[in-house]
């Protein structure tokens, strides 16, 4: 049987506003319970929402970043359900008319382009916190913290896809500084609608949404995990039922929630706010002031960095790492040796630690000074790597480093031809084979030399006074 | 027509609970509105938009600054709850 | 004399001038109070709050400092209206013990011009209602005879100015709930455009059209506090800088009458099942509103009688998303019976909210079923335009419409209401100007008349000065020389 896998994706962003969706409440995360809230986001009787012009701002430039179209003229809706964490019985969102529309992002990687449906601005809600005695909790700092809704169409076949597409979805959100879009600390939340289709047999599964993904390995894995489910209910000529699903991580598989009966949320425009206009001025305003997007800087970085396409989209796909490459090549002239630093050894510290570029004590001026130092030729490229290391861990600057532990490269010629005298003494053999003409013998010579000065020997001089010595007792 | 399933279902929605007399009470009320909304069926609306509000759109948004003044203490949050411990809204347990 | 007799304008007049302390018209108005409790047209009273700002007032007069335009004027306010530490019970057991820890953007106007602020006013439950008979703290009777009912939703609020309990009060008209009681009282009532008073700390019933209004004993006492009232407030979205400008020149100290006042009067008001005596007052105030020059002419509107059901199926679907938020949690009423947050919410919502209350949700939840909403609810939103539109083009060509406020005079206490029917045909004038966003006034036709008949007058958007002139003309005019 051929299955075809249809994904869908429906991500909320928390919006990184000074205040609340509606009222002026601090919007900082966390603060001790119940501490961040004002008559309106409690839902006290008689207080009336005011809708944030920042919000408003970061939900156009979010849309533009993501091809949408902007709605001069959207609308804002109540959706009505009752939980513990919505203080007023309903969340204010957008239904009918939302801010963006008809957007998309380019899966270069994979030849796809997969299609946006909308953006909306709508609210958060409060927290709730279970206790060991069975209690609930309840915290509503959260409640009214400006999210927006990112709906994307079906448009994705595998959890690759999906993964590549929240990478690209991330980095733009970083770039254009509207949301801090992590997933753990839940300011990014995505939810996956998944079903499969066998074209062959004219069948399809029922649609499951999968929710409580906590990073975009977990995305992955729900995904591929589904994907099974859906096949081999299939296959046993069975269906699955449209329901909702949690991801459970530890486990590594879906769970079902509830099953999703019709939904009566009964839509009502938010009289209290009612039409909201965005005028084509401000949003030319917005388009005038959005910074660069990753697809922009990555050509710029190709044309004036000159660097392969596939460095340029490295250093690009993060806006602070790309940041930091900018800022180290303004203190040292050698485009290429900073992007082989980043991408190599930077990089996969980064990786193992699990950190951002911010979040480790290299910074563009340390790095510089230690770059700076191996063409110097004050010490060389290996012992660059160990100082580099030591700098993750201690976070001293390269100079204090190679000073403290005496790594400065050794080119004084005496001391050298000394060390050269002596490795030619103890290896008899080699010289030998270099007579004979094997050209290894010289490589094995100065590695020794290297061994004996604890990697601080100049390689090109010792490489080049070996030959000349060796040459010289022919 | 309205029928004694159509009243759970939006007693069910709306969080009310109804004795089975509360429905047949609700029942012949809800008929009644039936009846007299049905008149709106002769207007011709062709072509008419919905009117969702008489007020001209906002006149401005509001600015992202923390208002402190309007900020509660957490003593006014919690005044008005019938439970609450350590600075939370309470409820008891709760068994879904 | 008794200085609860005098019109509020006296009144602030006597305090400025010495010849009355705050202190004494406070304590004057509480007597009465405490007299007519068994009008039930409060649900608390402010004592010692109001007498502490009394005594202030005072304090401020004799230090020379300036005093406020309302400075010694005792008003009330409909009780749900939020009062920073003073109770707010919107009539409900759902909110008979909350207690806001805010102000209302109208308490903070009147507190600003020193006004003191003596009661609450008892009102329909949530302010559903025409009768003030089902607010959860009892029914309010009708000081023009105690039998009868004092309309509502508003009608503590008219009760307690007609029987001098308090010179100003503050009521809520979301479909004729300050109109409608003040007629059946024989005061004066002001419904203003949607969006001239801050609706912030006003508990919302049908927030599209929710309007607070002013309740006086004549028509320039009312505009003293509505004026006070007509500003912009950052604090409600839908709140407007032009209002501030409406009755800014408006000069009430003058005679007015209707020269040069195009008046509107519907050619078929015989269809609208109007009592007797309604009719004939009408007729009579017709000819009184020509006597005193108005051009009055005679208009259809054939969208008028499809305004009540318009009004009910809309302000129904926003009843049951305004009082979505009443769920026990947080505050209001808490069940004592629940395993479940779910039976937490209904055991907690069926106990504390009254049978109409309930109705009224049930019935706007189902206008709003996804197999209903285009039949019912979008409908009504259609047939809402051409209710606006017929009244835009109506006050496009007149200056002024003019109706009975109500077709009926007001009915025995404990009879009619639960006769939708009645209660239904008794908006019929003043829904539409709810639906349309714009603002009316009801005047007494006669004060003194023991059957209470009210005439209204609906003026477009932002044009309450014209609705001012039209009731002091009105006034002046003598009923009894018709």
């Amino acid at each position: 049987m051929s299955f075809k896998t249809i994904i869908g994706l429906e991500i909320h962003t928390e919006l990184m506003t000074e205040t609340k969706m509606f009222c002026g409440c601090t919007n900082e995360f966390g603060g001790d319970a119940n501490t961040h809230c004002c008559p309106v986001c409690l839902g006290l009787p008689g207080a009336l929402p005011r809708i944030n012009e920042t919000a408003i701002e970061y939900a156009v430039k979010s849309g533009l970043a993501l091809n949408c179209k902007i709605n001069t003229s959207s609308q804002t809706d109540r959706k009505h359900y009752f939980y513990v964490d919505l203080t007023k019985g309903y969340q204010t969102s957008q239904a009918e008319r939302p801010i963006c529309e008809e957007g998309f992002i380019e899966l270069e990687e994979v030849g796809k382009k997969v299609r946006i449906e909308r953006i909306h601005v709508e609210e958060d809600t409060g927290k709730l916190n279970h206790t060991e005695t069975g209690e609930t909790l309840v915290d509503y700092n959260r409640a009214g913290v400006p999210l927006i809704e990112i709906v994307t169409r079906p448009d994705m076949s595998t959890g690759e896809e999906a993964r590549l597409f929240l990478d690209k979805l991330r980095a733009r959100l970083k770039y254009l500084e509207v949301s801090d879009v992590r997933m753990e600390q839940g300011s990014l939340r995505c939810d996956v609608n998944i079903n499969i289709v066998d074209e062959e047999r004219g069948l399809k599964s029922n649609i499951s949404e999968i929710k409580n993904l906590n990073s975009f390995r977990a995305v992955e894995k729900a995904i591929e995990f589904e994907e099974n489910r859906h096949k081999e209910l299939l296959e046993a000529g069975k269906n699955t039922i449209k329901e909702t699903r949690r991801w459970d991580e530890s486990v590594g598989e879906t769970i079902l929630m509830r099953e999703k009966g019709d939904s009566q949320y009964r839509f009502i425009t938010e009289g209290d706010i009612g039409v909201l206009n965005v005028d084509e001025k401000w949003i030319e305003d917005i388009k005038n002031h959005m910074p660069e997007l990753p697809a922009e800087k990555k050509s710029r970085f190709i044309k004036d960095f000159s660097l392969p396409e596939y460095d340029a989209e490295v250093l690009t796909q993060n806006k602070e790492l790309a940041n930091f490459y900018e800022k180290t090549v303004e203190l040292i002239d050698d485009y290429s040796m900073v992007s082989n630093w980043i991408m190599g050894d930077v990089l996969r510290r980064i990786k193992d630690e699990e950190l951002e570029i911010e979040e480790t004590p290299l910074t563009p001026n340390l790095l510089a000074e230690l770059l700076n130092l191996i063409k110097a030729n004050t010490i060389s490229n290996n012992v660059g790597k160990k100082v580099l290391r030591t700098l993750f861990e201690t976070g001293k600057s390269p100079k204090q480093i190679v000073e403290e532990e005496g790594l400065s490269q050794i080119s004084n010629e005496d001391e050298l031809i000394e060390m050269i005298e002596k490795i030619i003494s103890e290896n008899e053999q080699s010289i030998e084979d270099y007579r004979a003409g094997k050209d290894r013998a010289l490589g094995f010579l100065v590695g020794q030399v290297m061994k004996i000065s604890r990697g601080k020997a100049n390689p090109q001089l010792v490489s080049e006074k070996m030959k000349e010595k060796l040459d010289s007792l022919k | 027509m309205i029928s004694k399933e159509d009243i759970k279902k939006v007693a069910d929605l709306s969080m009310i609970n109804l004795s089975e007399q509360d429905i047949k009470c609700m029942e012949e009320k809800l008929v009644e509105s039936i009846q007299r909304v049905e008149i709106l069926g002769q207007a011709n609306t062709d072509g008419v938009e919905p009117l969702l509000q008489v007020h001209e759109p906002i006149e401005e948004f509001r600015k992202d600054l923390v208002e402190v003044d309007y900020i509660l203490d957490r003593e006014e949050v919690l005044v008005n709850t019938k439970e609450q411990q350590y600075g939370y809204f309470k409820l008891l347990n709760i068994m879904d | 004399m008794d200085i609860t007799n005098i019109s509020a304008y006296e009144m602030h007049e006597k305090f400025l001038n010495e010849e009355v302390t705050a202190v004494e018209l406070v304590n004057a108005h509480l007597e009465n109070m405490e007299k007519l409790k068994e009008l039930n047209a409060f649900i608390t009273i402010n004592k010692e709050e109001a007498l502490e700002r009394a005594k202030i007032l005072d304090e401020k007069l004799a230090s020379g400092a300036e005093m406020g335009v309302l400075a010694g004027i005792p008003i009330s306010l409909k009780d749900n209206i939020s009062t920073k530490g003073i109770r707010t019970t919107c009539g409900s057991k759902m909110l008979e013990n909350y207690i806001p820890p805010f102000n209302a953007t109208v308490v903070e106007l009147i507190e600003a011009e020193d006004g003191i602020i003596l009661g609450k006013t008892n009102l329909d439950e949530f302010a559903i209602g025409s009768s003030t008979e089902s607010s959860y703290f009892g029914a309010t009777k009708n000081p023009v005879d105690n039998n009868l009912i004092a309309g509502g939703s508003s009608g503590g609020s008219t009760v307690a100015v007609k029987s001098r309990q308090m010179p100003l009060s503050l009521g809520t008209d979301t479909g004729g709930s300050v109109r409608q009681p003040a007629s059946y009282c024989n005061v004066v009532g002001i419904k203003p455009t949607y969006g001239a008073i801050s609706r912030f700390g006003v508990v919302s019933m049908a927030n599209t059209m929710d309007q607070v209004g002013v309740v006086g004993r004549n028509v320039r006492d009312t505009s003293l506090l509505l004026k006070t009232l007509m500003k912009k407030d950052t604090r409600d979205g839908t709140s407007y800088k032009k209002s501030e400008e409406v009755l800014k020149n408006l000069d009430v100290n003058k005679n007015y009458d209707f020269k040069g006042i195009k008046v509107g009067v519907l050619k078929t008001i015989g269809d609208y099942k109007l009592d007797e005596i309604v009719a004939r007052d009408f007729e009579k105030a017709v000819e009184m509103v020509k006597s005193l020059g108005g051009q009055v002419e005679e208009i259809s509107m054939d969208s008028l009688k499809y305004a009540p059901a318009c009004y009910h199926v809309l302000s129904t679907a926003e009843v049951s998303s305004n009082l979505a938020r009443f769920d026990g949690l947080r505050y209001g009423y808490r069940s004592e019976k629940y395993e479940t947050t779910e039976e937490l919410f209904r055991n907690s919502r069926q106990e504390a909210l009254g049978k109409e209350v309930k109705r009224r949700i049930l019935f706007g939840t189902y206008v709003l079923l996804n197999e209903n909403k285009k039949e019912y609810y979008e409908k009504a939103l259609k047939v809402r335009r051409l209710i606006a539109d017929e009244y835009s083009e109506m006050l496009s060509k007149y200056d002024v419409l003019m109706t009975p406020t109500t077709p009926t005079i007001p009915f025995e206490l404990g009879t009619n209401s639960d006769n939708t029917e009645i209660q239904y045909n008794s908006d019929i004038f003043t829904v539409g100007v709810n639906l349309a966003g714009i603002c009316a006034i009801s005047v007494p036709f006669d004060k003194e008349e023991a059957a209470p008949v009210g005439i209204q007058f609906i003026a477009n958007k932002f044009e309450e000065d014209k609705l001012i002139k039209a009731g002091l003309a009105f006034e002046g005019g003598n009923v009894d020389e018709l």
